[in-house]
């Protein structure tokens, strides 16, 4: 076999028509393992009328109820505990328990079986491979190994794939960069927040991590960031990196990548994963590139708890054609462009903050934080910005005053809306280290 | 020109199927790899370092089968165990 740029060539670059065949049988597969091993699943679609044997055509998907968070919170904690009825396997089969962050509200418990986590590490390699990983890596891998999925799999992949893996667990910021320091690792993944702090801390601390630490390649996964221009941009200039974009969930699996070409999107991994987009209002299926949707996903081959036809409430649009790479896997524009419940009416006009970070960041006056918070004056929308100077730039007097007109000139364009912008004192700003909670609506807090 | 479309094991019979050949090959070894997992599981007689070892390689052929075998045809089941089969 010759070398290869794909983890897998014959399914990754396989013609579409024939894509689509092996998709239509996987899924009528998973549907019908979840019918006949999942009470939770077999009740929802006897209440729906569906039956598995209803699925003929791939467009047929969307007569299979659609499963959100809501349901698993619903049945968590009851028998088989604490998973409910949605687990297909018996929990003598279940060896790792995950949990989601929790961030929209009660967590939700995940059930994989072994078969799962070897699965959960072929995902992350078709991903990891198509970035560039390969055997004479060194990665490091900065995060809690914890009760979250965050990054586990994507050790278990680069260690299929020969990697060296570095588990930088417990270790502080400050101990992890001088591991990576001493170590020479050539690469690293974790959220573009963490990525983007770990290299202020460095600097802090003397070390510039593009002359002074060994990273080549670093993969963004758990908020949009990578997929920011603006912020990639300055991950890469603050690190001398490539930064690659990803994109799973606890609930989904790995299912998105960013791959080398870096054309602007993400792959939806087709092999492993089938996707409806739906029009965020009316529900009506999109096909078409141009048009913001919900994903709306199926992971072909998770057996333990089935994820089949599930609302991620992730926002994305199809991109025009394929990739240069070669593969077959359509791409989404922009990765993940937002949440469907994160993307609110402000004045009456659509936001999401993605697009405000994309200003900050665009400006290189201003640091990597910011803090965004929307209430109620009466019956009016109230929008405010705060954000940082960036070690540097003095932004008093005249300065202020010409870098606020030409600030508040590029929210308006990118945002159509205005708002009141506060420069606070540079590292006054709350810093994350997983994932960042910059957007505070508070109209409902406010009885509003 | 795709991958796919200069695969390096061109098929005379589906000049548009380049890696039938190559699938067929690589899915007969699985089922094979397969087979052999699973009788060393059932001829363990409760031996745990033999059980639980079978099942971890019959849970990375079944990474096997949805890289390969699943292509061709449906698996004859979507889990690499028997449900029935308990782990002691």
């Amino acid at each position: 076999m010759h070398s290869t740029r794909y983890w897998n060539p014959i399914l990754e670059t396989m013609p579409r028509e024939r894509l689509r065949e092996v998709q239509l049988r996987k899924f009528r597969n998973i549907v019908t393992w979840a019918y006949e091993n999942s009470l939770f699943h077999r009740s929802l679609y006897r209440e729906a009328g569906f039956e598995p044997g209803d699925l003929h055509t791939l467009e047929d998907a969307a007569l299979v109820p659609k499963v959100d968070k809501s349901h698993m919170r619903g049945i968590q904690r009851k028998d088989p505990f604490p998973y409910g009825d949605m687990l297909c396997v018996p929990l003598d089969r279940v060896t790792e328990f995950r949990q989601t962050s929790g961030t929209t509200g009660q967590a939700v418990y995940q059930a994989d079986t072994w078969q799962d986590w070897e699965w959960w590490a072929e995902c992350w390699s078709y991903l990891l491979y198509s970035q560039g990983y390969r055997a004479h890596d060194r990665v490091f891998l900065p995060f809690g190994y914890n009760i979250f999925v965050a990054f586990w799999a994507a050790h278990y992949a680069a260690e299929k794939m020969g990697c060296e893996v570095v588990p930088g667990g417990v270790l502080d910021t400050e101990a992890r960069i001088l591991k990576m320091q001493e170590l020479q690792t050539t690469a690293m993944m974790a959220t573009p927040t963490y990525v983007l702090g770990m290299a202020e801390k460095a600097r802090a601390m003397g070390i510039d991590p593009r002359t002074d630490l060994s990273v080549c390649r670093i993969t963004c996964a758990g908020e949009p960031g990578a997929s920011i221009p603006a912020t990639k941009h300055r991950i890469e200039e603050a690190w001398g990196a490539k930064v690659f974009d990803h994109c799973g969930a606890t609930e989904i699996g790995a299912w998105g990548f960013e791959c080398e070409e870096q054309s602007g999107g993400i792959h939806l991994n087709e092999g492993l994963f089938l996707a409806q987009v739906e029009d965020l209002e009316t529900g009506e299926l999109i096909e078409e590139p141009g048009r913001k949707g919900r994903l709306v996903i199926t992971a072909l081959d998770r057996i333990a708890m089935p994820c089949v036809r599930f609302d991620s409430k992730d926002v994305v649009e199809w991109a025009d054609g394929l990739c240069s790479c070669g593969r077959t896997f359509r791409l989404f524009k922009g990765g993940v462009v937002g949440r469907a419940d994160d993307i609110t009416k402000v004045k009456g006009v659509l936001l999401a903050p993605s697009a405000i970070e994309e200003v900050v960041r665009s400006f290189e006056e201003l640091g990597d934080e910011y803090e965004v918070t929307v209430v109620k004056r009466g019956d009016l929308d109230d929008i405010s910005l705060k954000v940082e100077p960036a070690s540097g730039f003095d932004l008093s007097g005249e300065r202020l005053d010409g870098f606020l007109r030409s600030f508040k000139d590029q929210l308006r364009l990118k945002t159509n809306l205005g708002y009141k912008v506060e420069v606070v004192e540079a590292g006054s700003l709350p810093r994350y280290a997983l994932k960042a909670k910059r957007f505070k609506d508070l109209r409902k807090v406010n009885g509003a | 020109m795709s991958e796919w479309t200069r695969g390096p094991s061109a098929s005379p019979g589906r000049p548009d199927d380049p890696y039938a050949l190559l699938l067929a090959e690589l899915d007969e070894s699985v089922r094979a790899l397969k087979q052999a997992a699973r009788r060393l599981r059932h001829s363990a007689q409760g031996i745990p370092a033999v059980e639980c070892n079978a099942d971890r390689i019959l849970a990375s052929t079944r990474m096997l089968e949805i890289n390969i075998s699943d292509l061709l045809r449906d698996p004859d089941s979507l889990a690499s165990f028997d449900r029935d089969s308990r782990v002691e």
